[in-house]
């Protein structure tokens, strides 16, 4: 099976050939006196010469035979070994071969990408060194009975280990292993595929579901609320009408009573909005423009407050398909909660990301206070709030909003120095995916 | 009409107003604040309460939620506005999705306020819906 991998060219293999001359050999020679016998040549000389020959020229003709068959076997050889070099050196996965003693004899320059070693640093040592220590020493009895078993190993294939680079980062890794018995003894070939990154989608993915549904359930929960809420409000109001003979004190404190109920509502309005905002027309929208039409809103609400803002828009930005006030609501929250945090600068930057070009960059920097790293773990869980009369909700609805639009928000702080939130958004118009996530949510 | 009279309006009779709302204590509470705000408001607690009043008495308009027991509110929509005086709605609700929103103003009525709701901001809307029905 291997030998054909390498040799199968269509002609016999060059062994095949011998044993096959080697026959005719014989039943020339077996044959030939009795054939040369039958022949009207009485001269024993000349019967002999004729002998001699016959099998030189028959001779030749097997040998050139022969040696054409052997050259083209060759060639053949070298082109698949080449080929194998090719698949070896420039697999996406890393390949680390290691011999039946567990020394590692070859690895391709991925697998040298992907654990940080250059090959000549691990020829020769145990594989184990690619795995943490913890695992270290059950590794070569593992090893054993993968050898003894000589064979494809259901457990072999596409098993998930934890591997470690030359640093001593550890990464998740698939790792299928193939058993390759060869002259020089049995080898183990491993093919490894880091898949980090795949992981962390997944942890993102079962995250932004889990919010989902946790918003879904919000969402719920603050239409049922609506109801008994109006009938807080509405009685309150009742007695709070004009002309009512009420002690001061009691007077005092339904309007406590009032001013929370105001805030409930506002609370369960806020969940509420982010259903109401999915429907929101979405068109060709100059970013830039958006930005300044928000701050136009916040600085007509932050007088008072020595808030000063920083513009860097870079004008010649593509625009993006999005749902103007959503995307407004996003830079009001961003700049009120900075305010909230005491920022006295503001500075405002758009840009192409030099990472996607297909994105748009907008970052918001302030001098606040900035985010405890406790704080900054939960910012976009819902009802997570550090303001005394906050919502929790605000940040959690902005990067809805953004992910809504095929977008991202991220958050960088440092406490006593400020905070960024950094918005991608997509130029292009949204994708299909992305279409279907929105209208299963609007059911 | 002293209320009327401070809302700076001067009609020759008090408006009428239909509210209707399953939850009792609320269409309890809004009828005393509407009535202190001038208007003439009579509750109804259930759709066939409803239409029966819509149906027999004449409304200037009509305040309904939209989920109420056996009948759907957009039923009692469609009835006021299929009259040969058509009554102006203003739907006052807990749950106003966009879906519930876009149904409600296709059955015909004019705004949908989500609960709770303050009487300024109801008597507001109700200022500006009659004014936009009496041009």
């Amino acid at each position: 099976m291997k030998t054909g991998f390498l040799t199968h060219t269509g002609r016999p293999h060059p062994a095949r050939l011998a044993i096959r001359y080697a026959l005719a050999g014989i039943v020339w020679i077996a044959v030939s006196e009795y054939l040369l016998a039958a022949l009207p040549i009485h001269s024993l000389l000349l019967n002999r010469f004729l002998f001699v020959s016959v099998t030189t020229v028959l001779l030749f003709i097997v040998a050139s035979r022969y040696a054409h068959t052997l050259q083209f076997s060759i060639t053949v050889r070298d082109e698949a070994l080449a080929r194998a070099h090719g698949y070896f050196d420039s697999a996406v996965e890393g390949i680390v071969t290691a011999d039946c003693e567990g020394l590692i004899r070859q690895m391709n320059p991925r697998a040298q990408e992907m654990f940080g070693y250059h090959e000549v640093e691990l020829l020769g040592h145990p594989i184990e060194v690619l795995i943490p220590t913890r695992y270290r020493k059950e590794h070569p009895a593992l090893r054993k009975a993968f050898h003894r078993e000589g064979r494809w190993r259901a457990t072999g294939v596409g098993r998930e280990i934890i591997a470690i680079r030359k640093d001593g980062s550890e990464f998740p890794a698939e790792i299928t292993i193939n058993h390759v018995p060869t002259h020089h003894g049995d080898l183990a070939i491993a093919f490894v595929s880091d898949i980090s990154e795949r992981r962390a989608m997944e942890r993102e993915a079962r995250r932004s579901e889990t919010l989902n549904a946790l918003g879904a359930v919000a969402t719920g929960i603050a239409h049922e609320l609506n109801n008994p809420l109006a009938v807080i409000a509405s009685r309150i109001e009742v007695m709070l009408m004009p002309g009512q003979e009420l002690p001061p004190e009691l007077r005092q404190d339904l309007m406590v009573l009032q001013r929370n109920v105001e805030r409930a509502s506002r609370i369960s309005q806020n969940l509420l909005s982010l259903a109401r905002q999915r429907p929101g027309v979405r068109q060709p929208l100059d970013i830039n423009k958006a930005i300044e039409e928000a701050l136009l809103l916040v600085r007509s609400d932050s007088r008072g407050t020595r808030l000063t803002f920083d513009l860097d828009l870079d004008s010649i930005l593509p625009p993006v398909i999005a749902d103007p006030t959503s995307l407004e609501q996003v830079l009001i929250n961003l700049v009120s909660n900075a305010r909230d945090a005491g920022a006295t600068h503001l500075a405002i930057q758009t840009a192409t990301d030099s990472a996607r070009l297909s994105n748009i960059r907008i970052s918001i920097s302030d001098d606040g206070e900035g985010i405890a790293p406790a704080a900054l773990e939960r910012l976009f869980q819902p009802f997570f709030t550090t303001k005394p009369k906050g919502t929790g909700l605000g940040l959690w609805l902005s990067r809805r909003m953004v992910q809504d639009h095929g977008g991202s928000m991220e958050v960088k702080s440092e406490v006593g120095k400020g905070t960024t939130f950094t918005i991608l958004l997509p130029v292009r118009e949204a994708a299909p995916a992305l279409i279907e996530g929105h209208m299963h949510a609007a059911k | 009409m002293p209320q009327n009279e401070r809302d700076g309006e001067a009609p020759s009779r008090r408006v009428r107003i239909l509210l209707v709302d399953d939850e009792r204590d609320l269409v309890d509470a809004y009828t005393r604040l509407l009535a202190r705000a001038g208007y003439d408001c009579l509750g109804a607690f259930d759709p066939d309460q409803a239409i029966a009043r819509i149906d027999a008495e004449l409304f200037d308009l009509m305040i309904t939620d939209l989920s109420l027991p056996r009948r759907s509110g957009l039923e009692i929509i469609r009835r006021a506005r299929s009259g040969a005086r058509p009554v102006p709605v203003i739907v006052m609700t807990g749950h106003n999705t966009p879906d519930l929103n876009a149904a409600a103003r296709e059955a015909g009525a004019d705004t949908c306020l989500l609960k709770p709701v303050s009487i300024r901001e109801l008597t507001l809307v109700i200022r500006e819906t009659l004014a936009r029905h009496a041009k």
